[in-house]
C-alpha cells in the first residue's frame, strides 16, 4: 500500500565503500531530476576510482513517471557488466513488480526480483 | 479553519442521507470558509438561537460572554454552550452568515459561513464579501454532479501532498483488486496535478489550475483545468490526439519506447505521464483546449473505472 505518511521520505543510501546503492520508499517528488542530480554524480566518481561493480537495491511501493526517468539515467551507468538491480516489490503487489519489469526491458543490467 | 471544520464533526448527524461540505473561498480581500451539513432538531434549536444571540453583540460583548463561558463549569460533552461559535464570531469581525434548510421533519441542512478579512481587526465591507446563498448555489452545483472534491489555485507550491491525502480518503475501496484500483486513482493524481505544474503556465510565479474529484457509475473521474504556454499548445494537443488513437495493447510498447527516447535528455519530464494514465485506466483522456482572450485553456479529464 503506498503509505500516505511517508510522502517525503524517499531513502537514498550510497555506500561508496561497497558501491551498494539503495533507493526506498516513495519517489514522487516534484523535480526528480535535480533530486537524483547527486546520487548519478556520486556514481560516477565511483566508476572514476573503481574498477567494481554496483549494487543498486530498490525497494519502493510507488515511483512517479519522473522517477522512472531517473531511475533509467541512474541504471544506465551500470551497463556493460558494470552493475546489478535488486527489485524488492511488496508481495502480492503485481504492479511494482511489472513496472520493474518494464525498466529491465529498457536495459542491459541484470534484475533479480525479490517480493518482501 | 478547525473550528468550522469541526462544527460539523460537532453538531453534524452521521446518517446515510447526509451530504456534508467544507470549503474555503480565498478571494482579494479575505478568506470565506463554508461548511454545510446535516443537523438534527436539537443541534438547529441550539445553532439558531446561539447564532441569533451571538449577531448581536458588540466585540467587546463577544469577548466578555466568551470569558464569562470560559469560566463557568458548565461545559457539555461537545465542546460545549457555543464556545467556538463565539470564538469563531470573535476572530471573524463579521456576522456569521448561516441559513437552516429544512429537509424533512426534524431535520435540516445548516450552512454556515465564516467571513475574515485579509486585514487583522477590520470587518469586511458589504462589497468585499461574499453571500451565504453563492456558496450554498456552488454547493448545490458541485452535489449535482457527484463532485467530492473541487481545488482551484496555485500549483506552483508543493501541494500535491494534501490533494493526494485528500484524493486518498475519499476513494476508500474494499473491491478485490484494491491495490490496483488504488494504484490507479493515486497515480493518475500524481501524473495529472504535476503535468499541471510542470505545463501549466505561471505568471507572477503563480500557477493556476483546477483538480476535481467526481463519483460516476463504476468508478471516479477526475478533471484538471489550466492555462497552457502559447508553445505548448499545439505539441499537447498533438500529444492528446495520438495517445487516445492508441489500442490498449499498443500503449506498453508507447510507454517503453516513448520512456527510452526521453531518458536521456535533460527535460526534467519523461514525457510518459500521460501514456500511463491512460494504459493503467484503459480510458480515452477527454480534454477539450479552448482560446480565450486571456490565453488557451486545457481541459482535461478520465474516467478511472474501479475493477471488481
Amino acid at each position: 500500500m503506498i503509505d500516505l505518511d511517508n510522502f517525503d521520505q524517499t531513502t537514498v543510501n550510497f555506500d561508496e565503500k561497497t558501491g551498494s546503492l539503495k533507493i526506498s520508499g516513495i519517489s514522487m517528488m516534484e523535480d526528480s531530476l535535480g533530486f537524483y542530480a547527486e546520487t548519478k554524480n556520486k556514481i560516477d566518481t565511483y566508476f572514476s576510482n573503481h574498477s567494481s561493480s554496483i549494487t543498486v537495491e530498490f525497494e519502493l511501493t510507488y515511483f512517479n513517471s519522473s522517477s522512472a526517468k531517473q531511475f533509467i539515467q541512474i541504471l544506465s551507468r551500470l551497463e556493460n557488466n558494470k552493475g546489478s538491480v535488486l527489485w524488492k516489490y511488496p508481495k502480492d503487489n503485481t504492479i511494482m513488480e511489472d513496472r520493474g519489469k518494464e525498466l529491465e526491458i529498457l536495459l542491459d543490467v541484470p534484475f533479480k526480483f525479490i517480493p518482501v | 479553519m478547525i473550528e468550522v471544520f469541526q462544527n460539523i464533526v460537532r453538531h453534524g448527524e452521521d446518517v446515510e442521507e447526509s451530504k456534508d461540505c467544507f470549503g474555503v473561498r480565498c478571494i482579494a480581500d479575505g478568506l470565506h470558509i463554508y461548511s454545510s451539513n446535516y443537523i438534527n432538531e436539537k443541534a438547529y434549536t441550539f445553532l439558531n438561537s446561539k447564532l441569533k444571540e451571538i449577531n448581536k453583540l458588540s466585540s467587546e460583548e463577544l469577548k466578555s460572554l466568551y470569558m464569562e463561558i470560559l469560566e463557568s463549569t458548565e461545559l457539555s460533552e461537545k465542546g460545549g454552550a457555543g464556545l467556538g461559535l463565539i470564538d469563531m464570531a470573535r476572530k471573524s469581525g463579521n456576522l456569521i452568515q448561516h441559513n437552516f434548510k429544512e429537509l424533512k421533519e426534524s431535520a435540516y441542512q445548516f450552512n454556515y459561513q465564516l467571513d475574515i478579512s485579509s486585514e487583522k481587526g477590520v470587518p469586511l465591507k458589504e462589497d468585499q464579501n461574499i453571500d451565504i446563498l453563492e456558496n450554498i448555489n456552488i454547493y448545490s452545483n458541485i452535489t449535482n454532479k457527484n463532485i467530492l472534491f473541487y481545488f482551484k489555485g496555485d500549483f506552483s507550491k508543493d501541494n500535491i501532498h494534501s490533494l493526494l491525502s485528500i484524493l486518498k480518503a475519499n476513494t476508500q475501496n474494499d473491491s478485490k483488486n484494491e491495490e490496483l484500483n488504488s494504484f490507479n486513482i493515486f497515480h493518475t493524481g500524481v501524473e495529472l496535478i504535476q503535468n499541471i505544474s510542470r505545463h501549466g503556465r505561471s505568471v507572477n510565479e503563480f500557477i493556476e489550475g483546477v483538480f476535481s474529484l467526481s463519483l460516476e457509475k463504476g468508478g471516479y473521474y477526475i478533471s484538471t483545468g489550466n492555462y497552457l504556454n502559447e508553445d505548448e499548445i499545439s505539441n499537447t494537443e498533438e500529444h492528446l490526439l495520438q495517445l487516445n488513437q492508441y489500442s490498449i495493447d499498443e500503449l506498453k510498447q508507447v510507454y517503453l519506447q516513448t520512456l527510452k527516447k526521453n531518458a536521456l535528455s535533460d527535460d526534467p519530464g519523461a514525457g510518459v505521464g500521460l501514456i500511463d494514465v491512460r494504459r493503467y485506466n484503459q480510458s480515452l483522456i477527454d480534454y477539450e483546449i479552448h482560446k480565450y482572450d486571456n490565453g488557451s485553456y486545457l481541459s482535461m479529464g478520465v474516467f478511472i473505472p474501479i475493477i471488481n
